[in-house]
Order: C-alpha cells, then sequence, then structure tokens
C-alpha cells in the first residue's frame, strides 16, 4: 500500500474515537440544514398579520382597508379601536403593522381634502417592516390613483388624460435576478454554504489539533514513511472531499428542495467550490500549527467562520461596512465564494467575472499556506508544539 | 441555605481555576460583543452607485438624475445611453440599478400624457434593491407630484389645495421602534442574546468536564448544587448584560430602552434556563473542547428560529414547534420586546412565563442527569461500574 494511502486509512481509523469530530461531520450540519430549509420552506413572506384602525367606519374608508387586504405580503388579522390597543399588539408581535384610517376620512376625500391614512409598522423586525410598508405602499397609492382616475374621468378627461393627470410620472420597477424576493435564494443559500464553511474550518483545526494534544504527530509522520509532505496530503485530502460532499448534500439539496436554477456555468461553481474548500482549509491549518493548542484555535476558529456570515455581504452588504469590516470580510472565503454563487447561480454572468473570486480563493489559500508552512514542518519534530492543554 | 452557599462559592472557584473556562464564560462574550457588530455599524446603505441611461437628454431628465445623485441613499455613479452596459454593470455587482429615462419623456410629461422612468435594480441583495428602489420612487415621487401641483395651480387653485387635490389619498408610513430602519438595531440586540446563549452552553459543557474529572461534588444534596451553578452563571451573565447592553451598545450607538430593573427580572429565567439546558447536554461531550465543537454551527440556525430575520408565521410548523426547546426563541422575542420595543414588562410575560417552563423542565432534566451521573460515580468507585 503507498504512504498516502497508509495515512488516509490511519484516518479513517481515527475517526470512531472522535465522537464529536464525527457528529460535526455527519448530524450537525444535517439538522442544521433541515431547519433551514424549514425556516424558509414559505420562500417568501406572505400574508403577514397586521391590523386596522379605522376612526371612521364610513363605507370609503373600508373600501381603503380592502385595497390594503388585498396586497399579498399582508393579511389583516384585527380591528383595533384605539391607539394604546394598537401599540399593545404591535409591541407582543401579534401584528407588524396597523393601519390607522382617520376620522372624516369619508367627508375629506369626497371635498378633495387628501385624508391622510398612515401605516405604523415595525421596523424593529426590518425584513417584515419593510416587506409590508412597501407593499401597503403600492396598495394605498394604487387605489389612490385609482379614485383620482376616477375624478378626471368624471371630470370629463380621456383615460390617459385621466391617468397622466392622477399620476404624472410613473416608475416601473423590476427586479433583477430575484424577482419575487424569495428569501430561500437571498438568504438560505448564504446560511447553508456558511455552514458548509463552519464544518470544513473547524474539522480541520480539530483533526490537525488533536494529533497535537495527543503527541501523535511523529505516529502521524511515521505512518506517511517520514515524509511530511505524504503526511499533510494524506491527512488532509480525505476531509477535503468531504467538504465537496458535503456541499453537494447541502447545498445542492437545498437548492432542488426550493427549485433554485444554477444560470451560470456549474463546472466553473464546482471550481470555485475546491478552491473554497482549500482556502478554508488552509486557514484552519494555519490557525492550529501556529497556536498549536487545540481549544485556542478551536475558539479562534469559531470566532472567524462561525460570524463569517456576517461579514460576507450578502445579507448586509460590503459598500455599507466599516473599513475594519470589509477587510476583515475580505480573509473570509464565505465572502468570494457567495459572490461565485450570485453570479453563476442567480445571474448567469459570463466566467469572466466571476475569475477575480476564484482566483483570490487560490490566492488565499496559498498565501494562507505559505504562512502555516514553516510550522507544518516543524509540529512533526518540535515536542513543545505537543500535548498542550 | 449554607450547602447552597457553598456550591455558589465552590462553582465560582471551578470556574476561575480553569482556565478554559474563564475564557469561555467571561473572555469569548465580551470579544464577540466587540468583533460582532463591526458589519453593521454604518447602520444604512448610503451613496449606492446607481447607473443613469438618460435617452431624453432634457432639462427634466437632467434635474431627475441631479436629483437622485442628490439623495442619500443613491449615487449617480455614471451616465451612459447603452441599457445593455448599464445592466451588465449590474450583473458585475458593479452598480446597484439603473434607471433609464426613455426618449421623449419630458414631452410626454409637457403634453400631460402617462410618462414613465424604468428601474432595474439587483434583487440578489435584498438590501440594495430595497435601498435602490427607496431612492428612486423617492425622487420620481417628488418630480411627480411637483408636476401636479404646478398643473392645479396654472389652473386655479392655491398651492394648498393643489398639493391636496394631486393625491386623493395621502399615504404616510411611520416606522416603528428602529426609524432610521438601522441594519445595526435590527441584527444586534437578537445576536447578542445568541452570543450570551452559546458561550454559556459552550461554557458549561467545558466546565461538567472539567468537574467530572475533578470529581469535587462530594456529598452536597443535588439541589443545591444545581442551585450553586444557577447563581454563579446569573452573576457572571448579568455582568456581561451590562457590559453588552450598557457599554457596547452606549459605544456603538444601539438603543436601549428598557429599565435595567425589567432587563434582569427578564434575563434570570434565560440565564437559568440556558444553564441548566447546558447542564443536561454537557454530559455529551467527552472533552473541555467537544462543547465547542458540536455548538459552533447551530447559532446559524438557532438565530433564525428566532424569526427576527424571516417571519415565524411562514416558517414550517415543524420547525416551530422545535424552536421552543431554545431559550433563544423566548429571549430573542422578549428581550427585544423590552428593549428595543419599548415594552412594559407585563407585555413580556409569554415570553417570560416561556422561559420559567423552559426552567422548569431543564431542571428537572438537569437533576435526572446529574443523579445518573452520580450514581454511576459511586458504583464506578466501588468497582461495580464503569463508564467514560
Amino acid at each position: 500500500m503507498s504512504r498516502i494511502a497508509r495515512v488516509m486509512r490511519r484516518e479513517l481509523h481515527r475517526l470512531p474515537h472522535f465522537p464529536v469530530l464525527w457528529a460535526l461531520l455527519g448530524p450537525i450540519p444535517l439538522a442544521a440544514g433541515l431547519l433551514l430549509t424549514g425556516v424558509f420552506h414559505a420562500e417568501v413572506a406572505r400574508r403577514l398579520p397586521i391590523g386596522i384602525l379605522d376612526f371612521d367606519g364610513t363605507q370609503p374608508a373600508r373600501l381603503a382597508a380592502r385595497w390594503v387586504d388585498a396586497a399579498r405580503t399582508v393579511n389583516i388579522v384585527a380591528r383595533v379601536q384605539d391607539l394604546g390597543e394598537a401599540q399593545a399588539l404591535l409591541v407582543q408581535r401579534k401584528v407588524y403593522a396597523v393601519l390607522v384610517i382617520p376620522r372624516h376620512f369619508e367627508r375629506d376625500l369626497l371635498h378633495g381634502r387628501s385624508p391622510r391614512v398612515t401605516l405604523l409598522y415595525n421596523e424593529q423586525y426590518l425584513t417584515a417592516g419593510n416587506l409590508i410598508s412597501a407593499d401597503v405602499a403600492r396598495a394605498v397609492n394604487a387605489g389612490s390613483g385609482a379614485v383620482a382616475f376616477e375624478l378626471r374621468r368624471s371630470g370629463g378627461l380621456t383615460a390617459a388624460a385621466a391617468e397622466a393627470a392622477a399620476e404624472p410620472v410613473r416608475v416601473d420597477s423590476r427586479l433583477l435576478f430575484n424577482p419575487a424576493i424569495n428569501y430561500a435564494r437571498g438568504v438560505g443559500l448564504v446560511l447553508v454554504v456558511g455552514l458548509v464553511q463552519i464544518v470544513a474550518g473547524l474539522s480541520t483545526v480539530y483533526v490537525v489539533g488533536r494529533e497535537l494534544r495527543d503527541s501523535t504527530a511523529g505516529e502521524w509522520l511515521a505512518t506517511a514513511g517520514g515524509s511530511p509532505v505524504v503526511a499533510w496530503v494524506g491527512k488532509l485530502a480525505p476531509y477535503l472531499v468531504y467538504d465537496l460532499v458535503l456541499m453537494m448534500v447541502l447545498v445542492g439539496g437545498f437548492s432542488a428542495w426550493f427549485h433554485i436554477p444554477v444560470l451560470g456555468n456549474l463546472g466553473f461553481l464546482a471550481l470555485g467550490a475546491v478552491a473554497f474548500s482549500l482556502a478554508t482549509k488552509s486557514i484552519g491549518v494555519l490557525l492550529t500549527v501556529w497556536l498549536a493548542n487545540l481549544r485556542k484555535a478551536l475558539g479562534v476558529g469559531s470566532l472567524f467562520f462561525g460570524t463569517a456570515v456576517a461579514f460576507s455581504g450578502v445579507t448586509f452588504p460590503r459598500i455599507g461596512m466599516s473599513a475594519f469590516a470589509q477587510v476583515w470580510g475580505g480573509f473570509v472565503p464565505l465572502t468570494r465564494f457567495m459572490l461565485l454563487v450570485r453570479d453563476q447561480v442567480m445571474v448567469g454572468a459570463p466566467v469572466r467575472i466571476s475569475a477575480a473570486p476564484v482566483l483570490v480563493l487560490a490566492g488565499t489559500a496559498l498565501i494562507a499556506g505559505l504562512l502555516a508552512l514553516p510550522r507544518m514542518g516543524r509540529v512533526f519534530s518540535d515536542r513543545r508544539l505537543w500535548g498542550q492543554e | 441555605m449554607t450547602a447552597l452557599a457553598r456550591c455558589f462559592r465552590q462553582t465560582l472557584r471551578q470556574i476561575f481555576r480553569e482556565k478554559e473556562t474563564l475564557i469561555l464564560l467571561f473572555g469569548a462574550s465580551v470579544l464577540y460583543a466587540f468583533f460582532y457588530p463591526t458589519p453593521y455599524l454604518r447602520q444604512i446603505i448610503r451613496d449606492l452607485p446607481i447607473v443613469v441611461v438618460d435617452r431624453d437628454h432634457t432639462a427634466m431628465s437632467r434635474q431627475l438624475t441631479r436629483w437622485l445623485d442628490a439623495s442619500e441613499a443613491g449615487s449617480v455613479t455614471s451616465r451612459v445611453n447603452d441599457l445593455n452596459a448599464a445592466q451588465d454593470s449590474v450583473r458585475a455587482g458593479v452598480a446597484g440599478a439603473v434607471l433609464l429615462i426613455p426618449q421623449d419623456f419630458e414631452r410626454h410629461v409637457l403634453r400631460r400624457e402617462p410618462a414613465y422612468v424604468e428601474a432595474y435594480a439587483d434583487a440578489s441583495y435584498f438590501l440594495v434593491y430595497s435601498t435602490a428602489l427607496r431612492a428612486i420612487n423617492g425622487v420620481v415621487g417628488t418630480l411627480s407630484t411637483g408636476i401636479s401641483v404646478r398643473r392645479l395651480e396654472a389652473s386655479g387653485l392655491t398651492e394648498k389645495a393643489a398639493l391636496q387635490r394631486a393625491r386623493p389619498v395621502t399615504f404616510v408610513s411611520w416606522p416603528l421602534f428602529n426609524p432610521l430602519a438601522g441594519y445595526g438595531t435590527f441584527v444586534v440586540p437578537a445576536v447578542f442574546i445568541l452570543i450570551l446563549q452559546q458561550t454559556l452552553l459552550i461554557g458549561i459543557g467545558a466546565l461538567r468536564v472539567a468537574e467530572r474529572e475533578k470529581d469535587e461534588s462530594g456529598t452536597e444534596p443535588l439541589w443545591a448544587i444545581l442551585g450553586g451553578k444557577l447563581g454563579a452563571t446569573a452573576l457572571i451573565y448579568l455582568g456581561h448584560a451590562v457590559f453588552m447592553f450598557g457599554v457596547v451598545f452606549s459605544l456603538y450607538g444601539f438603543p436601549m430602552r428598557a429599565s435595567w430593573l425589567d432587563v434582569v427580572v427578564f434575563l434570570v429565567p434565560y440565564f437559568a434556563a440556558v444553564t441548566l439546558l447546558g447542564l443536561a447536554i454537557a454530559e455529551l461531550f467527552d472533552r473541555p473542547e467537544s462543547s465547542t465543537v458540536a455548538l459552533a454551527a447551530m447559532g446559524l440556525p438557532a438565530l433564525f428560529l428566532s424569526g427576527l430575520s424571516f417571519p415565524v408565521e411562514v416558517q414550517a410548523a415543524w420547525v416551530r414547534a422545535l424552536a421552543v426547546v431554545l431559550p433563544s426563541t423566548f429571549g430573542i422575542q422578549g428581550f427585544l420586546q423590552l428593549a428595543e420595543m419599548g415594552a412594559r414588562f407585563d407585555q413580556t410575560l409569554r415570553p417570560w412565563g416561556a422561559l420559567w417552563i423552559q426552567v422548569v423542565v431543564y431542571w428537572s432534566l438537569a437533576w435526572v442527569v446529574l443523579r445518573y451521573r452520580g450514581r454511576s460515580r459511586h458504583l464506578g468507585r466501588l468497582g461495580v461500574a464503569h463508564e467514560t
């Protein structure tokens, strides 16, 4: 048997002795991935509960309420009597918004005094708040426009002139790449890939860190026939393959479940996945060999990989971040890989646009690897690096 | 009572003796509290790059472009004639949106015909499309209302009457609790509550492993052992809460609207539930670092189970059923109510009550686990059974 196969075999035989590693590789990401699938199962946020506070109670006021109830994002679940009740429902999150129709709504409407309809919405729950306020604004303005149109029409204008008079300039807006505002695509994907990165990074830290902590690096090197290169390749290669399997199962499974099509180049995406895994592994090795302490490396690794989603720029774009966060996020492999996912999965951009993130990932892997290199040899010989608690 | 005090002191001693548990239970929360909010400190997207395709080349189209450039959210980074080239820059992620002002735009307006502009926004990032559309709708709405008012004024109405006629119904949306729609204000308070849970679970896991190795709990009654641990973690973590929601919040400028008394009363069962859950699951961990490895990946799903980023109303029913297991689900909900939404304490009784139910359930679970553990260790000492 070749030396490299012996190292791999040794690695597989070690696995059953580390129950927590086994859990990290299998059940935990699967469970977390399933949970995220359940979280986003509706894909879009529809029929969110809102309340209505109608001070007028006339026929036109009820019409205005119907404009709003017809909006897809909301569902009127409560009719409240006063602002105190509205506040109570809002702070208890029983409704995300309350539509207030003022007293004398009908009278002011008929007299052309433009009654003011107010939407009080919960912006602490920003996702729901933004979706609701945009949709209700659309509904009320459309309803109001229809009223204006009718007024102008009854004043003797043609349909086109009445439309122009009601709203001289309109915006025809189109949402590119994710027109339905599908959250499984827009947010779910980065979480699942972030999960893969946590597993890929921490498993690397763990399998290398355990050799140091258990002082088994000598035995590891002996299995490799005394070659550090064989030892490292034989150790990490199975996990690299596993990262790709996990990527396929979790990201592929998530995408298949939510029918997320790959609009770009799947082969290039696969190449990016290899670079992503290599970069993550290199950073994991870098942390572990320099800290030479399993617990410290796991702590720093959790900080780096566990917060990566926040710095990746998917939920909060990088152009809005502080300089520190932009620089830090630049080192996070997830940031680059998600650019690739956006380009090749959602946008269908030409491959040349995505070459940059893949090259940066490869560069990250290379630089982290080079920085780790001086220590990667010493872990086999320097006994001071062994056995640290 | 003295047994409880002894156990309380014993737990604190144990935490301070082990460097590992000290770092996990003290250092980690402090580090995360400073580090985690850094992406969100600017709160909103300003000057999002927008490309304008102006095919009209009139005073009105130039005015619209200038207004868009002057808006807080948007910034016109280039003016091109080719729509495809403009859309390519959105595809490449260089620009967030394209505003197309078609030919004869001003002519249509002056001839009182319907006039349109087209907006193409990058919805692969939700904050990009919403920021871009807010900027574009804002300036176009202003232009449109201005035109209406001028026309009505020309027909002899006063400005006020003209304004009212321009829109039969005025729509006003009023954001509550987070009026600037700050992303940091939205996400950081919830994440801090989650960080407290995760570091406490991981820290308790490490502490229990160390305790099992040292085997010191001796002859104290079990209720005192549990009570002593609850007291010690509550003391340390209420300190963290004061640090996070007092010091770090004011440093980074996040709002804190609750009284400290309310916060403490609310968080006591939260920390108790987390500690007891930690004691129960700690038996799964064979080594001090195992809890870090096992729990690092669970933070992400736990945050989304709280319904902050995607509403609970549209999550799958089985996910909602599982979410009640986690203290963070109720901890985040209640804390946001108190500290961000300014709720009275009696309006948070549901999540607070749910946390107390968790305390009872996890107390029983931890009791059973520790009792079993104590007995098997006793037997082990007699040479009857052996484990780990």
